[in-house]
């Protein structure tokens, strides 16, 4: 995927997100995340991007 | 911080070619650029000297092209601060390293940090070298302006009351509050973004490298974005932005800015004394004018459009606008082009304000988030760029760069086949080059068109070109690099491209006989 490639999808989800609204976003996340996550042709490559995500979580949520 | 003004005032001119609203950078770029075209113009400025505080600082590579033209680019890059790339950080992490194309023995860096008022200072001390300097009047305050099929009558408050000047022309850079627009009750449309940012400019000594830098959610300010860039003479620029809910009004207060400077200066390492110099405040916005031409009114910089400062578009799309315009309006003028070829400057630099708000607003909306779904995506880009790579471009800047012409209305012949690519197509800035003599391509535009002719040999005659003050520049083989850029491949061995004054393609054709951009040339609007 190009960087513009990129951008483009990027710009597509917080647009989509805006569309939503906040309650409906975490629904819309996992729709999308599942249909992602259905393409790759072994489940390892997701599994390892889930598992990268999770420890991202770990990091403490900022400072209020 | 700047030398004085010249001080000039003669008597009150009645009538002049071109009246320019606004001595800012814009404008007095564009006083130079026309006094190296041999037109002589007015300039009206409210203020008494060039600008105070920083302003814009840095300064793109096609912008130090620009102000080559007239020769300020010596002490730009003198003075200026060049660098190449930067830096991301989200709290403590690095997460993203970024650098610009760029080559040792280039003519300029792609980015240059100086203040605005060197750069008002340099296009004005330029444009009094050329034998029709401008007439440059500060402390003058445009009250009318009534424009008619022919031109316009322009009421001027200054001192001993006020004046009536009769322009040809009247080109307005005269900011984002317009007076000139305001006068012929025009108005900008677009967005405007709420996250608002405060703009420090502080001097401190560092030995920190020149690059951009960027902190999200730094320990120093939990939640805050934070910009850094340096600038000449010990100067930082620092922006951060300020939390939804705090009056803007408090926030440029010293006792509120403070602090957060002292906080992210002790984060960062940087422990010298510092003292603050300039304080502002800032939100994104992209908005533009329908038109750049109202008839006898042109308009050109903040004036036509403000894009956001995220990417450093704004005084960099406002010298392009000049770029374009100075050759177009001194060709009108001097009869050698209908009036009609200064549509052409409204359609490509409108144009280019819609691409600028485009990239403009994707850095904005990661930037200054504009709402819960834009900062919960920044978020995960941040959190996921330190392990995961291929998010990181996500966090590029995406700094200013000239923007293609594709649909003008000047371009022309466009041989198909046989081209590598179209890097130097009809509409694309001309490309750099490093010459057989040493000397870089660039260095030969910004006066009037030239037909770079790509052969083994010089091509004989250049009757018909010379007589349209078309300047032939033979390019031999062994101009590898400049072959290379602008498309010629191993099956095409002679070309001819012409380049239009600004440093734009015109149009490129197979072989070099000098007759072939001639036909093109004469249909195209540029010839009377």
């Amino acid at each position: 995927m190009t960087d513009p490639d990129l951008d483009q999808s990027y710009s597509a989800v917080c647009q989509a997100m805006t569309r939503v609204g906040p309650d409906q976003t975490p629904v819309f996340l996992s729709m999308l995340c599942l249909s992602l996550i259905s393409r790759p042709d072994h489940a390892d490559q997701a599994l390892a991007l889930i598992a990268n995500a999770e420890a991202q979580c770990r990091v403490p949520n900022r400072a209020e | 911080m700047t030398d004085p003004v010249p001080c000039q005032p003669g008597p009150w001119p009645a009538h002049v070619p071109v009246l320019i609203a606004g001595g800012g950078p814009v404008g007095l770029a564009l006083a130079a650029l026309l006094a190296r075209h041999g037109v002589a113009s007015l300039v009206i400025e409210a203020d008494d000297s060039y600008c105070t505080g920083s302003r814009a600082i840095c300064i793109s590579r096609r912008s130090q092209e620009i102000l080559g033209w007239v020769g300020a680019d010596v002490p730009l890059v003198a003075k200026g601060l060049s660098w190449v790339g930067g830096r991301s950080y989200y709290r403590d992490d690095e997460v993203f390293r970024f650098t610009m194309p760029s080559d040792p023995g280039e003519r300029f860096a792609p980015m240059l940090n100086i203040p605005q008022y060197c750069i008002e200072q340099y296009a004005h001390q330029a444009a009094l070298r050329y034998p029709t300097p401008p007439d440059i009047r500060w402390r003058a305050r445009i009250t009318s302006v009534r424009p008619d099929p022919f031109g316009a009558d322009v009421e001027i408050e200054a001192a001993g009351g006020s004046r009536r000047v009769r322009a040809d022309w009247v080109v307005a850079c005269d900011g984002g509050r317009s007076t000139v627009r305001e006068q012929l009750g025009l108005e900008l449309h677009g967005t405007e973004y709420d996250g608002k940012y405060v703009i420090v400019d502080m001097q401190q000594p560092t030995e920190r490298p020149v690059e951009r830098l960027a902190w999200f959610d730094p320990p120093s300010n939990p939640g805050s974005t934070i910009l850094m860039h340096r600038q000449p003479d010990d100067v930082w620029r620092i922006d951060y932005q300020i939390r939804p809910d705090e009056d803007p009004a408090l926030a440029v207060k010293p006792e509120n800015v403070l602090p957060r400077v002292q906080n992210h200066l002790t984060m960062i390492g940087e422990t010298a004394p510092w003292e603050p110099l300039w304080i502002s405040i800032y939100n994104a916005k992209c908005l533009t004018l329908d038109d750049y031409r109202h008839g006898r009114v042109l308009f050109a910089g903040d004036a036509a459009h403000l894009v956001p400062i995220f990417g450093v578009r704004g005084l960099n799309s406002g010298l392009d606008d000049a770029g374009n315009l100075a050759w177009k309006l001194a060709r009108v003028i001097h009869r050698r082009s209908p009036v009609v070829l200064l549509d052409s400057y409204s359609t490509e630099r409108r144009h280019a304000a819609l691409e600028n708000m485009t990239y403009g607003a994707k850095s904005t909306e990661f930037m200054a988030p504009p709402n819960f779904a834009y900062q919960l995506m920044r978020e995960a880009t941040l959190r996921l760029a330190g392990t995961d790579a291929t998010v990181r471009p996500l966090i590029n800047p995406r700094q200013s760069a000239p923007i293609v012409y594709q649909d003008s209305p000047l371009n022309q012949g466009d041989a198909a086949g046989g081209w590598t690519d179209d890097l130097a197509a009809a509409g694309a800035p001309a490309p750099e080059a490093r010459l057989s003599d040493g000397r870089h391509l660039t260095s030969h535009f910004g006066e009037d068109f030239v037909a770079l002719q790509f052969a083994a040999r010089p091509p004989a005659g250049s009757l018909g070109l010379r007589e349209r003050s078309i300047t032939p520049l033979w390019i031999p083989l062994q101009c590898g690099e400049a072959r290379q850029r602008y498309g010629l491949g191993s099956s095409l061995h002679e070309a001819t491209v012409l380049v239009r004054p600004d440093g734009y393609v015109m149009g490129r054709w197979h072989g070099t006989d000098p007759q072939l951009p001639l036909p093109a040339f004469d249909q195209s609007g540029v010839s009377l």
